[in-house]
């Protein structure tokens, strides 16, 4: 396949998967978390975790922005929709996610036009076809997609495009991080870190979980050799006494990020005073909003936005599987009452969700490597 | 219901448009105006925003939701 081919070598994941074994130390347990949804979505698809010793645990992070987005969002925006002078669009997984009345799909199927698109582009297509309509585009995401929203924005703007406005939430992952770091029951080694988060926001603003926390994080793609190599420089840190920030994803990743696009974002958005994220409540700084200067795209501002609030399923344990305390398979309902089909959370509805990853993709018994199983024997 | 897919269009599984997690690299065909650029995806072409990258003819860059936030260094 294109691209891809050199970083899913098997030879040379059992050659890692030996390389990591050896670094165990006897009796040492050891845990580390990966922040992004891609990243778990790796680990269960090329089945990572055979790969690693005993020894060696996976937490999954709160790092798929559609599994952090709370039911009263996804209501918020269901209100916004049925104006009946209202475009939604959307991004795909988005359709899926319920909130306390349905999901986009079944608002769509009760004839509220909400519409799927796969770049903000296609939305100001939309808005440019329908100038009688307002079109506003549900804007998700963490600094990934922060730029394409900004720069849609710009053009929205350039163009003179008066139809077109942004219901934004967009998070950012620092403040999910320090939640995570904060919560007494963690106990995590190091980082592996956002790989295309960091593409946009460089390297050099994780030093504080180094510095202030005393973790290791390692920037890493999203290939299964990625993944295995920054486990490897996670526990060559550890081994050597060493807590640093590194990139094992420099063909991607400057270490200073993407300046242009952190250019646009501030230009068009502005931190929000606090948001609601699933699982880990209120964040102050957590997230952005439209800036003042667009008001006339901020979604927020020109429609009336009801701010729901709406508790978690009971029987939903998203929360503790956002927050690595719960592996995807200890949850009440998960693969019984909880599908991809008929998600009840967002952590099975996102192809990143570490439910639906799981469930895609992790429920056969699995055997580890023979390089992996003889870690810690001498 | 339970057991059917959801009507209407789904994410493959292999692709998540919400995140650049699993954003894609794909080669650029030729450059157009406003910052736009027709790329090779390996499945036909499609047209993108190439505005926050440096990027030529041949470069393969990362784009997520449309959007190219790397060029890709091989």
């Amino acid at each position: 396949m294109r691209f891809v081919d050199e970083f899913r070598d098997a030879d040379k994941a059992h050659a890692l998967a030996a390389k990591i074994a050896a670094l165990c130390e006897p009796g040492r347990q050891y845990k580390f978390m990966e922040v992004c949804g891609g990243h778990t979505h790796t680990i269960y698809k090329h089945g990572l975790e055979d790969y690693l010793p005993e020894a060696v645990a996976l937490v999954h992070g709160p790092g798929c922005p559609v599994c952090v987005i709370p039911m009263g969002r996804v209501d918020d925006a269901m209100a916004l929709a049925s104006d009946p002078d209202v475009i939604m669009t959307s991004f795909g997984d988005m359709m899926r996610v319920p909130g306390s009345q349905g999901s986009f799909f079944d608002a769509k199927a009760a004839g509220t036009d909400i519409r799927m698109v796969y770049s903000p582009l296609d939305s100001l297509k939309i808005a440019r076809q329908n100038p009688d309509r307002q079109v506003v585009f549900m804007a998700i995401g963490f600094e990934t997609t922060a730029p394409s929203t900004a720069m849609t924005m710009l053009r929205a703007r350039a163009e003179g495009l008066k139809n077109f406005s942004v219901f934004c939430n967009h998070v950012t992952i620092h403040p999910a991080m320090k939640a995570i770091l904060d919560s007494p029951e963690m106990g995590l080694d190091g980082f592996i870190g956002p790989g295309h988060v960091a593409t946009v926001i460089g390297c050099a603003p994780f030093e504080w979980v180094a510095r202030d926390y005393g973790k290791p994080v390692v920037v890493a793609g999203f290939e299964p050799l990625d993944i295995l190599q920054s486990i490897y420089l996670l526990m060559l840190q550890l081994s050597e006494g060493r807590c640093e920030i590194e990139n094992q994803y420099s063909r991607v990743v400057p270490w200073d990020g993407n300046p242009v696009a952190l250019k646009v974002i501030a230009q068009t958005m502005e931190p929000r005073p606090t948001f609601e994220w699933r699982g880990l409540g209120f964040i102050p700084d957590s997230a952005m909003q439209v800036r003042e200067s667009f008001a006339d795209m901020d979604a927020e501002r020109l429609f009336s936005v009801p701010g729901v609030r709406v508790a978690d399923p009971k029987a939903c344990q998203c929360g503790e599987v956002l927050k690595g305390v719960l592996k995807p398979w200890e949850c009440k309902v998960f693969g019984t009452a909880c599908t991809p089909e008929t998600p009840i959370g967002t952590c099975m509805v996102s192809p990143e969700g570490a439910c639906a990853a799981y469930y895609n993709y992790g429920r056969m018994n699995r055997t580890r490597v023979p390089e992996a199983a003889q870690a810690g024997r001498s | 219901m339970t057991g059917e897919r959801m009507p209407g269009p789904v994410c493959d599984s292999d692709h998540c448009i919400t995140c650049g997690d699993i954003a894609v690299e794909v080669r650029v065909v030729r450059l157009m105006p406003d910052g736009l650029a027709d790329v090779d995806t390996g499945a036909g072409e499609e047209r993108v925003s190439v505005a926050l990258v440096s990027a030529s003819p041949g470069d393969t860059i990362l784009v997520h939701a449309g959007e190219a936030i790397a060029v890709v260094v091989k």
